[in-house]
């Protein structure tokens, strides 16, 4: 794992991120019937489109390690989807934010886009508890890709469906800023988009040197104590790194 | 108490943002944390190997049996 | 008959007749939602339903009936070694997916042949709306048939069985109750049926029916490895 990738990434997250912000909340214009509530829509949308695409890339990851069998890439499934999750945990709260600033409730069923959205949180939630409930070590990795490549296909669907089953005419708020957005608007929030995205990579990277220093810690400690013969028991639900 | 918290739209903007800075703040926190125990798993292996070399001689070390903490 | 089909006979057989005679899931999941329409005439205080009050009823608990029957379905391979004869079989294993996916849709058809026309005698008014919403259940069996089977035979093998099915298997089955309720609202109505979007929904349970029934098809073989 290259110390310079990361320090590149991270740099470049910390300027896209900033610029984003700054040209979100200084630049762009003030939106028209919303007025400046709009510009929690430059971090609520990234981070949403962000932690989508990680949650399919984590099921594309799932694929790709049933079909070779190699833990890494049960490793990165995980990375992912924990990601993800995460990042959900914030397009849920600004969601919120921005439902009880346009609409005065902090949950609103009418927006099909964050009904969807926490549809596919709750069921990347279930993933950790899931993980946790297989033991053998093999099994959990599989049956987890079979997860990640079942939920993936799952985000799509979902969408679809809360979609279609939104009845009220309702302020599209996402389609209408991302399809009739001027100009300077767009380019605001492609800058913070590419700033989230630039973000999720550079953690992915961190989580995934953390699991391969630990898996390392753990290697040595089973080889110092094969000496003496003691054993080690792991509690971790996580995959470990093997070789690095 | 409160007064002075903006309840317009400039109040929730800066609530999202501050919250997601939070969450940045506290995941880089957990890092460190994370970082921390790792270096002090990595400073008792060492002292263990170099222990094991003082008594390089001594056949059968009984080493503690070993557990991991759980971690993710 | 190839190997292919022999076996899945076999197994589909196997499973109807071990149902039929030991009535292991079967009277539990026509219990449970029966009883459960009492509770929501209760809860709802009301005794008759229509729209999309009958189709959330209806739906709700056809759905937690049919985790019974989901949770069971793997048991007997599990606690008689019937995996491991059948890994040992010269047979494709993708094979056990297409028998228990039907072994499924079987049981849940047979639940709602009783508990279906029982909401009609509960709740009802009149009766039209329930000869297309044989359709609806259709889909709906099939989505819940091969996502079941896909999920308990992960869930079997591992720790908190009887927790991991409902746990796992409620998020992913949003869409097809979405669609389910979509379509069967409408037809409930007291006025009598009537088919807006129901092409539509129906047309969206087809689509969940057959991405996760390629998916368990082509995943299925990965879960049965030792």
């Amino acid at each position: 794992m290259s110390g310079r990738t990361l320090k590149a990434l991270s740099i470049a997250t910390v300027v896209f991120l900033t610029a984003g912000f700054v040209l979100a909340i200084f630049w762009a214009p003030m939106d028209a019937d919303q007025g400046f509530k709009q510009k929690i829509f430059y971090l609520h949308v990234p981070l949403a489109i962000v932690a989508l695409i990680g949650f399919v890339a984590g099921g594309i990851e799932g694929f790709r390690h049933l079909r070779s069998g190699d833990r890494k890439h049960d490793a990165n499934s995980y990375v992912y989807i924990h990601l993800s999750v995460v990042f959900g945990v914030a397009v849920l709260v600004t969601g919120a934010i921005w439902a009880k600033a346009s609409w005065g409730h902090w949950w609103v069923w009418d927006e099909p886009t964050l009904v969807s959205f926490l549809i596919v949180f709750l069921l990347y939630c279930t993933y950790y508890p899931f993980r946790y409930a297989i033991e053998d070590r093999d099994r959990q990795a599989r049956y987890a890709s079979v997860f990640a490549i079942t939920a993936g296909a799952f985000v799509p669907l979902n969408f679809l469906a809360v979609r279609m089953a939104e009845t009220l005419i309702h302020p599209r708020v996402f389609a209408s800023s991302s399809g009739g957005l001027p100009g300077t608007m767009m380019f605001a929030f492609l800058v913070c988009l590419v700033g989230m995205g630039l973000l999720w990579l550079t953690l992915v990277k961190v989580e995934l040197a953390g699991k391969q220093a630990s898996g390392q810690v753990s290697r040595l400690r089973r080889a110092l104590s094969a000496d003496g013969g003691g054993g080690s028991v792991s509690g971790r639900i996580a995959p470990e790194m093997e070789a690095s | 108490m409160f007064e002075n918290v903006p309840t317009d739209s400039t109040g929730y903007v800066l609530a999202a943002y501050i919250f997601f800075l939070l969450m940045l703040l506290i995941y880089i926190g957990i890092l460190g944390a994370k970082f921390v125990r790792i270096s002090r798993e990595i400073g008792q292996l060492t002292d263990e190997v170099e222990a094991g070399k003082v008594d390089a001689g001594s056949p059968g070390k009984a080493a503690e049996p070993v557990r991991e903490e759980s971690s993710v | 008959m190839t190997p292919g089909r022999t076996a899945f006979a076999a197994i589909l057989g196997k499973d109807l007749r071990t149902e039929l005679r030991t009535m292991r899931s079967l009277p539990a999941m026509v219990l449970f939602a029966i009883t459960t329409f009492i509770i929501f005439r209760y809860g709802l205080d009301r005794t008759t339903l229509s729209g999309s009050l009958a189709g959330g009823v209806l739906w709700t608990t056809l759905l937690f009936a049919a985790i019974l029957g989901i949770n069971r379905i793997f048991v007997s391979e599990q606690e008689e070694g019937g995996f491991d004869a059948f890994r040992l079989a010269p047979v494709d294993r993708t094979v056990l997916f297409t028998a228990k996916t039907a072994a499924l849709f079987v049981y849940l058809s047979v639940l709602e042949l009783i508990v279906v026309p029982t909401f009609g005698v509960f709740f009802l008014p009149q009766w039209s709306g329930l000869v297309p919403l044989i359709l609806v259940l259709a889909g709906a069996n099939l989505g819940f048939a091969a996502l079941g089977t896909l999920i308990s035979s992960m869930a079997v093998n591992s720790r908190a069985r009887d927790l991991l099915v409902p746990l796992l298997l409620l998020p992913l089955v949003v869409p097809l109750m979405i669609a389910a309720t979509g379509a069967s609202a409408p037809l409930l109505e007291p006025g009598g049926p009537s088919y807006d979007k129901f092409g539509t929904w129906l047309l969206v349970m087809g689509l969940y029916d057959g991405i996760f029934c390629l998916i368990g098809y082509a995943v299925f073989d990965f879960l049965l490895e030792d």
